[in-house]
């Protein structure tokens, strides 16, 4: 869910080389590797910046923690790194990333000298570059003049990224776990007696102390109905607990409802919704027969500040793709993370939703990481 | 309603004034403490996904956010005269310049080139004509915090110096840098700060200030913190530098030369002077102590900067800069600086331009502080 971005990423950043070693990079770099030897590209350009970077830190473990940083990925040889940080922060960039070459992106030289290596001109690959500001595109263009054309690339990541690696789920499932230990920490501060944001920063210190990037939370001040970014006014206490909450692992994000108290007649189709959304994520069924399920569980429409979605795929990033929702086209991807939501809105009642981190199987029915009613009450 | 923006109001004007029919300004609902967020500028909301004010030039103004659920909070907030919460921003904005009569009219636009290419070349397909880029509009006409601005940076140097207390009493060998940085960062959360652009990191012998990481604190540690704290959308900044254990005689020394660069800064920093004067003060106590081929990067950075997400003027206090000072100003200065002997060391205030110099807004200035080891 969308909240108000941070202006800067916390906790523990480095590159934990235990956890995901140089050859886990190479055999993802394989598939850049791959396609520039298809298209006969010199060479990949992949931007990402602090708002979206899942592509870039999938390739990189780099995630910019303000601003933006570009991989320039050689057809042959290693790869640089540009990071728009002064050069005082660039050693600690280094720490970040398994590409030894990394550079200020202050110096634009360094991008022209990295293309001075690749001879006289040919075609560069470009992932992410809509993420880009015109601004910084307007100097690659400018760099690339008549020598060099951009050929989108975007799909290579996409095929790539379709499924969720082991060493990937493997920190996701932490990342889950962290989650959970959060959501209960909101919700007991909630149950203490609380207000709605001393609940949420309960929520936020326990994460926090858990060494995670980044914690997004969203209470809601009016029973459900409504969602607001933490504001500090530590005055609220509404009827029942509905509130969000996100962390980010190593580059992972997991994230929870938590509720406390909600009336059962929400609980009720919410929980139901759940469950068939649940079983239903079996690979290779079709994301539209989900929904219209889901659907009809909740009896009601699904509560609009889900927009319309019951569900898509997490990771590096909060959204992956995937999304499950009415008309939307696709099937459940094996071994893969997806967030799952129900939720209903009654304007007597409140609001009620619920959701889960399930890891699709090759076959059957999936793992569930995290359900918002193992921590709700 | 709408509560008086005297910066939409100024821009309407502005308008008027360079016979344009309208502005348009941006943001992406990422944040920055270094950059003006012009969005929250004209309409006193932070947006959380890509959003839009429009102005016209009779002074009418109209808020876009999104997504959609977020339209109850943004109108409660907002100073604009009409507020849409939508889920496709360009849209929206392609219907509202057509009921505002701006659809074929000569337009500005405000941080257009800083969102990404995609909501760019979707803005650039609504408009008839090449609109006139005026990136520095909205840091430009906040340069000067307001009345209430102002008290709210004081609020914000009160919960950094707040936290920055809290960093004295949690410090101890043994504790993780995101183990301290996690509980002074929601210690001032508790205190109002809706955001914080926290810098903390420790070592024996630093060559910069970092986010926190996994490494543990030691004995002989000199903890580096920048606590930048953001208050009602002010972000403030204070810089200390804090030893585990007894400090050196030559941290001492070492650290009076920073605070010498501070006042001589402060002192410098009246209406009418340049950004480069103002470092050039600072920077002469470092030549004169021997440190003239360390007063640029990597060993320092700038000498201070202005503070998002109001307005980002005067920008970099650095040698080139030839912006020139006004009373009310809000920026930080820091001449933060490397030093062979001790590694580097943090020292600044958030301050305000006076006649007289400038004027720190911390009730008690950086020293070097220890704690028990």
């Amino acid at each position: 869910m969308l909240t108000v971005h941070p202006s800067i990423i916390l906790g523990s950043y480095l590159w934990d080389e235990e956890r995901l070693p140089r050859d886990e990079f190479d055999i993802r770099m394989g598939a850049i590797r791959e396609a520039m030897a298809e298209r006969g590209w010199a060479g990949v350009l992949l931007y990402g910046d602090a708002r979206e970077h899942g592509s870039l830190a999938w390739f990189t473990n780099f995630i910019p923690r303000m601003r933006w940083a570009m991989a320039l990925i050689p057809a042959k040889g290693e790869p640089r790194l540009l990071a728009s940080m002064s050069s005082r922060d660039i050693p600690a960039m280094r720490t970040m990333t398994w590409v030894p070459d990394v550079k200020t992106g202050w110096e634009w030289r360094w991008f022209d000298e990295w293309l001075a290596t690749l001879g006289e001109g040919g075609t560069l690959g470009a992932i992410g570059l809509d993420l880009m500001t015109p601004l910084l595109f307007g100097s690659v263009e400018k760099s690339l003049g008549d020598r060099f054309r951009l050929e989108p690339g975007d799909d290579i990541v996409e095929a790539a990224r379709a499924t969720h690696r082991p060493r990937e789920i493997a920190i996701l499932r932490e990342a889950a776990d962290i989650a959970r230990a959060a959501a209960a920490a909101l919700r007991e501060a909630w149950e203490r007696g609380d207000d709605i944001e001393t609940a949420a920063l309960a929520g936020e210190r326990m994460a926090r102390q858990r060494a995670v990037h980044d914690v997004r939370t969203l209470v809601s001040r009016d029973g459900g109905r409504t969602f607001e970014p933490y504001a500090a006014r530590f005055e609220d206490r509404p009827q029942h607990l509905l509130a969000y909450v996100a962390v980010k692992y190593l580059g992972c994000w997991a994230d929870a409802y938590v509720e406390s108290g909600a009336p059962q007649s929400l609980r009720g189709p919410v929980k139901a919704a759940l469950d068939g959304l649940i079983a239903g994520m079996q690979a290779g069924a079709p994301v539209a027969g989900l929904a219209q399920a889901a659907q009809a569980q909740l009896g009601a429409p699904l509560h609009p500040a889900l927009t319309g979605l019951f569900g898509r795929r997490i990771g590096l990033s909060l959204s992956e793709g995937g999304e499950i929702g009415a008309g939307r086209e696709g099937l459940v991807q094996a071994n893969t993370v997806y967030a799952l939501q129900a939720g209903v809105l009654d304007p007597a009642q409140g609001g009620g939703i619920a959701s889960a981190l399930v890891l699709t199987r090759m076959q059957g029915e999936p793992e569930v990481l995290l359900r918002s009613d193992e921590v709700s009450k | 309603m709408a509560r008086q923006n005297e910066r939409a109001a100024q821009a309407a004007a502005w308008l008027g004034e360079e016979g344009l029919d309208g502005l348009l300004v941006f943001n992406d609902g990422q944040n920055s403490f270094l950059d003006s967020n012009a969005v929250y500028v004209m309409s006193g909301v932070r947006p959380i996904g890509e959003s839009a004010v429009v102005i016209a030039r009779d002074g009418g103004s109209t808020l876009i956010v999104t997504p959609s659920w977020d339209g109850e909070r943004a109108r409660a907030l907002s100073t604009t005269h009409r507020t849409l919460a939508v889920d496709d921003l360009v849209k929206a904005l392609g219907e509202v310049l057509a009921r505002e009569g701006l659809a074929g009219a000569k337009l500005a636009v405000c941080a257009l080139v800083k969102q990404s290419r995609a909501l760019a070349r979707g803005v650039e397909a609504l408009l008839a004509a090449p609109p006139r880029h005026v990136d520095w509009l909205a840091s430009h006409l906040a340069r000067v915090r307001n009345a209430d601005e102002l008290a709210a940076a004081r609020k914000a140097v009160w919960i950094a110096e707040r936290g920055y207390e809290r960093l004295m009493e949690a410090a101890r060998p043994g504790v993780r840098e995101f183990e301290l940085a996690a509980d002074i960062y929601t210690y001032m959360k508790g205190l109002g700060a809706e955001d914080n652009f926290l810098l903390m990191s420790a070592s024996q012998h630093n060559l910069a200030v970092r986010a926190a990481g996994r490494r543990i604190l030691q004995e002989g540690d000199i903890i580096l913190g920048e606590i930048t704290p953001c208050y009602k959308g002010q972000f403030v900044q204070i810089c200390r530098t804090t030893v585990i254990g007894r400090p050196t005689q030559i941290l001492h020394d070492k650290y009076k030369l920073l605070q010498e660069a501070m006042r001589r800064g402060m002192d410098a920093a009246v209406p009418g002077a340049t950004m480069a004067q103002v470092t050039e003060a600072m920077n002469d106590c470092f030549r004169a102590a021997g440190y003239g081929d360390y007063c640029r990067p990597p060993y320092m950075r700038v000498r201070g900067h202005g503070l998002g997400v109001t307005s980002d003027r005067p920008g970099d206090l650095t040698d080139t800069s030839e912006v020139r000072l006004e009373e009310g100003m809000v920026f930080v200065m820091h001449p933060n600086q490397y030093i062979p002997e001790t590694g580097y060391l943090m020292c600044g205030e958030t301050v305000v331009i006076s006649h007289n110099g400038a004027i720190s807004l911390s009730d008690v200035d950086a020293s070097l502080d220890s704690v028990a080891a």
